[in-house]
């Protein structure tokens, strides 16, 4: 074998075995980094949940079908009960296209879906200070105890002022609600 | 102690000379891009640190053993390898920041910052003055991301607001834009000449 | 998938979401190869052609070798590798083929790969979780966001070589000061686009 033979033969092993390490930290790294995104999913969802239905304890899922190979089933909404069993309404998450990109709202509606109880942002990725202000308090409380019938912009006629200049990411969080509501509403007959 | 001194002298050259932003001009699009708040311009420079360092010190140590004609793409796989890591780290532990930054995590893999510091340095010098330049850089990257974030979250939003802690607020009417990519464009543009000035007028004083 | 008519999409790349003026991607060639049109076009048209061709190569890998073996991690590593390496296969194929094109584009070609607008298209696409049609309409689309601003740009910055200027502001600051006027004008004026 010639030198120049022996270098490339050399240079292909370097290569290859730098490619091997590399390839195996990413394994190493990979496996409990995504245990932790899926708890962080998990509590990201069941605060939320707490949030925005205080009154109710527990959380029944209404499922679907069959959405991965580790057979998790898509939720559809959730019943929510109090501490003594009787239901107090339902809760839901729902992914609205807002200005920049998919909002993800969570909603909870009362028994007789006369009422919203809450609303709060899951994710989102509206502009900062002007669209991304939906994940704010101020505008949270808008969506508290507030009726059905009132779940629209005020320019609309309804109850909920918009965020200024952010009147897209501020309907899209409204449109979200009520279209979820009609489809639980539809659900439970 | 002049041995100290000269590992000062590397460390602070990341800081003014070779600035990553106003002295080397390396890595534009993320200190524009993510510079909406201070906040993010802190994460933006730590992620960022944690593959500089790591890939200087990594291109340091194999500086002998890596070929002259395939350095380019091994620099490459170990930054990727670096920026990968961080990416899972960040998805993992600071979930809001993650989702603040976006596709700019996965885009340190190209910042110019990086492999022109382990082409031009590491590739060059034993771990440890490797590694102070990475950390000088990183400090470097950090100062100009914040000053630019509190630049542009101040005046776009009339406060500073940091992990949650209320810094500082200005009774002024917010300036939208600024948070606005115009307004990226518009703090760089003032930055750079205010450092070109200061250049300018240290070269006429003779040094 | 997710439902998106490809207009809107075109529309996205081309205005909306301009790659260089809205989400600031590939700044590093927007202020220094827009010194005169004709490189600016040269590298335009270099970052078309490998934004299309990476955002075609990317999604078959992506959906038909990493995705049904697990190796998502990878996916930034393999991306990175791709692009590198279709640079050089296009840089080659170029030179051979069509030597006046290389004339023109050649020298533009081996910056591209550290581009990260091309890695950025790469990217966004993973992310947003297109389908082949719409991964391709969004990176030719970005691709021709990407040369209206650097032909726009440097049309600008030729006439402005004849202006006086104070000397700090000569250079990069002057780009940057035409690039705010410039993005105020993306920011607001496509919002008008029906979509």
């Amino acid at each position: 074998m010639t030198d120049s033979n022996k270098e490339v033969i050399m240079i292909i092993a370097k290569l290859v075995i730098i490619s091997i390490v590399a390839s195996a930290l990413l394994g190493i790294t990979y496996v409990p980094t995504q245990k932790q995104v899926k708890i962080n999913y998990e509590l990201a969802r069941q605060d939320a949940l707490k949030e925005i239905m205080p009154l109710a304890v527990n959380f029944e899922a209404v499922e679907g079908g069959i959405i991965n190979d580790e057979g998790d089933r898509e939720i559809y909404y959730y019943r929510a009960f109090d501490a003594s069993g009787n239901p107090v309404g339902y809760a839901f998450f729902r992914k609205q296209v807002g200005a920049q990109g998919m909002i993800e709202v969570a909603g909870g509606v009362d028994a007789k879906f006369e009422t919203l109880t809450g609303m709060t942002v899951m994710s989102h990725s509206e502009t900062p200070g002007l669209g991304a202000m939906i994940v704010t308090p101020d505008f949270k409380n808008k969506f508290v105890n507030i009726a059905i019938a009132d779940l629209s912009l005020s320019s609309a006629g309804g109850k909920i002022d918009s965020i200024t200049s952010a009147t897209i990411s501020s309907q899209a969080v409204v449109d979200a609600l009520n279209a979820k509501i009609e489809e639980v509403k539809d659900a439970e007959g | 102690m002049a041995d100290s001194m000269k590992v000062w002298s590397e460390f602070i050259r990341g800081i003014t000379k070779d600035n990553p932003i106003f002295g080397l001009v390396l890595g534009l699009c993320p200190t524009l891009a993510v510079t909406t708040s201070v906040e993010n311009g802190i994460g933006m420079a730590a992620g960022t640190a944690f593959v500089l360092i790591g890939s200087n010190v990594m291109v340091s140590a194999l500086r002998k053993q890596i070929p002259a004609s395939v350095r380019l793409p091994i620099f490459i796989i170990i930054i990727a390898t670096f920026v990968s890591i961080v990416d899972m780290l960040m998805e993992a532990f600071t979930p809001p920041l993650y989702a603040a930054l976006g596709v700019f995590i996965p885009l340190i893999v190209v910042n110019c910052i990086i492999i022109g510091r382990a082409e031009a340095y590491a590739n060059k010098n034993n771990v440890f003055y490797s590694l102070i330049d990475a950390l000088g850089e990183s400090a470097g990257f950090l100062l100009v991301l914040m000053l630019i974030g509190g630049i542009r979250e101040i005046l776009g939003t009339g406060k500073i607001v940091v992990f949650g802690h209320h810094l500082l607020s200005v009774p002024i009417e917010p300036a939208t834009v600024m948070i606005m990519p115009p307004g990226a464009f518009l703090t760089i543009a003032i930055l750079m000449a205010i450092v070109n000035h200061r250049k300018a007028r240290k070269l006429a004083r003779g040094g | 998938m997710v439902e998106k008519a490809l207009f809107t999409i075109l529309m996205e790349g081309l205005f909306i979401k301009n790659f260089l003026l809205i989400q600031f991607l590939g700044l590093c060639s927007f202020v220094g190869v827009t010194k005169d049109t004709k490189s600016a076009a040269g590298m335009s048209g270099a970052v078309v052609f490998v934004m299309a061709l990476s955002a075609t190569v990317s999604y078959l890998l992506f959906t038909y070798i990493l995705v049904p073996l697990k190796l998502e991690y990878l996916a930034l590593i393999s991306f990175i590798v791709v692009i590198a390496a279709l640079v050089q296969l296009v840089e080659f194929v170029v030179r051979k083929n069509v030597p006046s094109l290389y004339r023109s584009l050649g020298i533009y070609l081996p910056l591209i790969s550290t581009n990260c607008a091309v890695l950025g298209v790469v990217l966004l696409n993973v992310m947003a979780d297109y389908s082949f049609s719409q991964s391709i309409v969004f990176g030719i689309s970005a691709g021709l966001g990407y040369t209206i601003v650097m032909l726009m740009m440097s049309a600008i910055r030729e006439r402005l070589t004849l202006v006086n200027v104070p000397s700090a502001v000569q250079g990069l600051p002057h780009a940057f000061f035409i690039a705010t006027l410039l993005s105020m004008a993306f920011v607001n004026y496509f919002r008008v686009i029906p979509i």
